[in-house]
């Protein structure tokens, strides 16, 4: 694989002649390809990227890649081509030929891309679980929750090449959006007659979106117009090109205080327990049970809990069962964090069980 | 339902249960709900009609003042709240829960998660002052719209931009503020102008049945405490019949952009306390006339009725009385458009969700 963008672009381009003449030759009675040059939004990928960014080898990693909203799947065709696994996602209901393009050209290439009917407005999940990098070509304004599809992806690819439609005014041209943060919901019939368009952002309304749904912007740039766009005109369009980093989700490790694994994954703990807890963690979940063993020998319980030395909110276990310990999450001083939980009293080491047991805890979650 | 002495004794009941572990959450959870009966559309005239049979449903519940509330006055209840959005992490709700003995049921879901909502069908959902701490406000809505016949929703809405340069009302816009930025709350994302909010209920299969906003009407923004303008509204599901005892079965597709739905050849309801007798309007699609609709109310053969064109038809039957509490109609054609390369589904009428009526 070339690793300036610039050579990769030109051999897309050569690609693209090539599977558009196998395309006619395969000239399927069936149904009609996608129309339109769904390769094209690579050439926005020279002006976008510059200094170390332009090697392109880099931002794909070493796979798995992602092609979302991949029409007939002739981009992720091309990274196959290139050397990556790759993984085509569309939604048959929107797409133009519903989905049978991608798999016809993947049968006639031979190819071994995984061709995945997702719907993105749905809680989906991805083919994988891990993606160096994925491609997110014109498809944001296709969606009813953009917020959700970030979040996921940022939980599930380290980098991400976005376009989308953004505005600089509102159709009758007497607001500027561009400074603020704002997004604007076309109406069913507004945008192209198409129903499937929702939101168009502004510029600082896109850029605020990206970095709460977990993304470091490192390289943005324009194009279409960019002096008077609005959301729905067609001589009005502007898009932004951008590439993501995703930040770490926080993570959960055991520490001190744990038994083995039982059953279906429960543990006892001992009566101080404790994790560690890497990236920027807002909240924590605890699911335990306290279990009737322990509450026949101990009584009601306290369960306390530090967050890097800070008291969280304590909870009172006033009978056996299973509870859920919440807690909101201050920022952390330090990263990795330290979690401790304490219960005032617990089950000692006896003749039958050598071990000291406090909680059973059945699951535990930190929340960004 | 006046909700004035329960308040009174939720007051003295938190008095009495005192708590050093956790704070009752701080506000009042009845003001959204006093609101209601001041709206004039007749539906809020009276809420107890609304609730009907029920289940009604309650979103973001804090200490479920309002849920207990409901089930003090007959309702079955649902109570959905997330415990690390939640003010005493649902420690409140649990308290009172127990001391009033209450059945209401308490449902964990992260509203922006993958979540379920518990329940089938709601007579009612209330919803106030959730929608802004959802980062997927279309989602929870459509949710809602394909369970809830009718909601009480109220958000903070903005008129101007915080810093006053934009005038957001008239325009379909949503501000999406930054984690530090309203009240250093990072649990707050979308406000919406009162166009964007209007929009997004209409494409997320909501119609506004009554409307008001209070607060700051005239220079209110998303961020400032001293500017805050509350939505208030009533809805009613364009997904589901208005007609609460209908429940959609078999045979029918998703809800289509404006709320209408094709159907399969076959189609079926539930129908809860039926009356004497059903209409439903729909429409023959172009190509399949003539074709016979007929029914069978639990397996007994309803008139059928022959469409010999193209076009708006409306088919009505009386019931054979008496009528048992729930039935189940079903209804079939003699011709149906088969999965084809444009639409792989079977297709038979189409049918508006407001079209399908019983009759008293």
């Amino acid at each position: 694989m070339p690793g300036d963008v610039a050579e990769w672009i030109e051999r897309g381009d050569l690609f693209r002649q090539q599977l558009d003449r196998r395309k006619a030759e395969l000239a399927p009675a069936d149904f009609e390809w996608y129309p339109y040059d769904s390769m094209g939004g690579l050439c926005l990928l020279d002006p976008l990227l510059t200094g170390a960014r332009r090697r392109i080898d880099e931002i794909l990693g070493a796979g798995p890649v992602l092609d979302l909203c991949c029409g007939d799947g002739d981009l992720s065709f091309y990274l196959e081509s290139e050397g990556c696994q790759v993984d085509a996602v569309d939604w048959p209901v929107t797409n133009h030929n519903f989905l049978k393009g991608a798999p016809a050209l993947r049968d006639a290439l031979a190819s071994q891309v995984r061709v995945s009917a997702i719907d993105l407005d749905s809680r989906f999940t991805l083919p994988r679980d891990q993606y160096s990098a994925a491609f997110f070509f014109g498809g944001l304004y296709h969606l009813k929750n953009p917020f959700y599809v970030l979040e996921t992806l940022a939980r599930h690819v380290e980098h991400c090449l976005l376009s989308t439609r953004i505005a600089r005014w509102t159709p009758d041209h007497s607001l500027n959006l561009q400074p603020h943060p704002l997004a604007y919901l076309v109406a069913a019939d507004e945008l192209n007659a198409d129903w499937t368009n929702y939101w168009v952002f502004s510029e600082e309304g896109l850029r605020r979106l990206m970095e709460r749904a977990g993304w470091e912007i490192l390289e943005w740039t324009t194009a279409g117009n960019q002096t008077d766009s609005d959301p729905v005109a067609a001589e009005h369009d502007e898009r932004a090109v951008c590439l993501l980093r995703s930040r770490p989700a926080p993570r959960l490790t055991r520490l001190e205080g744990w038994h083995e694994a039982e059953g279906s994954g429960w543990r006892w703990t001992e009566r101080r327990f404790a994790f560690e807890v890497a990236g920027a963690a807002r909240g924590v979940l605890l699911d335990a049970t306290l279990p009737e063993f322990t509450y026949a020998r101990t009584g009601p319980l306290t369960l306390r809990a530090w967050w890097n030395k800070a008291p969280l909110p304590a909870l009172r276990l006033e009978r056996a069962g299973p509870f859920r310990y919440a807690a909101r999450l201050n920022e952390a001083t330090q990263d990795p964090a330290r979690l401790l939980f304490e219960v005032d009293r617990c089950v000692p080491p006896d003749e039958t069980d050598r071990r000291e047991r406090g909680l059973i805890v059945l699951g535990g979650a930190v929340s960004s | 339902m006046d909700c004035q002495p329960f308040a009174e004794r939720l007051r003295a009941l938190r008095e009495q249960l005192g708590t050093s572990e956790f704070e009752w959450y701080p506000f009042d959870s009845f003001g959204s709900y006093r609101l209601l009966e001041k709206l004039p559309a007749p539906e809020c005239s009276d809420i107890r009609r609304l609730c009907g049979a029920g289940p009604v449903l309650e979103l973001c519940c804090a200490d479920g003042d309002l849920s207990f509330f409901l089930e003090s006055e007959g309702c079955r209840v649902h109570a959905v709240d997330w415990p690390l959005t939640n003010h005493n992490y649902l420690r409140g709700f649990r308290r009172l829960h127990q001391a009033l003995g209450s059945r209401v049921e308490l449902h964990e879901l992260d509203l922006d998660g993958r979540f379920e909502l518990p329940g089938d069908y709601y007579t009612l959902a209330f919803f106030l002052g959730g929608l802004y701490h959802l980062k997927n406000p279309f989602y929870i809505l459509e949710q809602l719209a394909e369970r809830s016949y009718y909601c009480v929703l109220s958000t903070r809405v903005a008129r101007w931009t915080p810093d006053r340069t934009a005038e957001m009302r008239a325009h379909p816009l949503a501000y999406l503020a930054a984690a530090d930025e309203f009240a250093n709350d990072d649990s707050n994302f979308w406000v919406f102008s009162e166009t964007g909010l209007r929009r997004l209920l209409d494409r997320s299969g909501w119609k506004v049945i009554d409307w008001t906003t209070f607060g700051d009407s005239v220079t209110s923004d998303p961020l400032d405490p001293g500017r805050d303008e509350r939505a208030y509204c009533l809805l009613r599901s364009k997904r589901l019949s208005p007609d609460a005892r209908v429940i959609l079965l078999e045979g029918w597709h998703q809800v289509e952009e404006s709320a209408w739905r094709w159907t399969e050849r076959k189609f079926a309801v539930s129908v809860h306390e039926p009356g004497a007798g059903l209409r439903l309007r729909g429409l023959v699609p172009e190509g399949l006339a003539p074709v016979t609709l007929s029914a069978a109310f639990d397996g007994e053969a309803l008139p059928a009725l022959n469409l010999t064109s193209p076009g708006e038809f409306v088919y009505a039957a009386s019931l054979p009385q008496p009528v048992p509490s729930v039935m189940r109609l079903e209804f079939e054609l003699s011709a149906a458009q088969e999965p084809n390369d444009r639409d792989r589904r079977q297709r038979g009428i189409i049918v508006k969700s407001e079209n399908l009526q019983m009759m008293f």
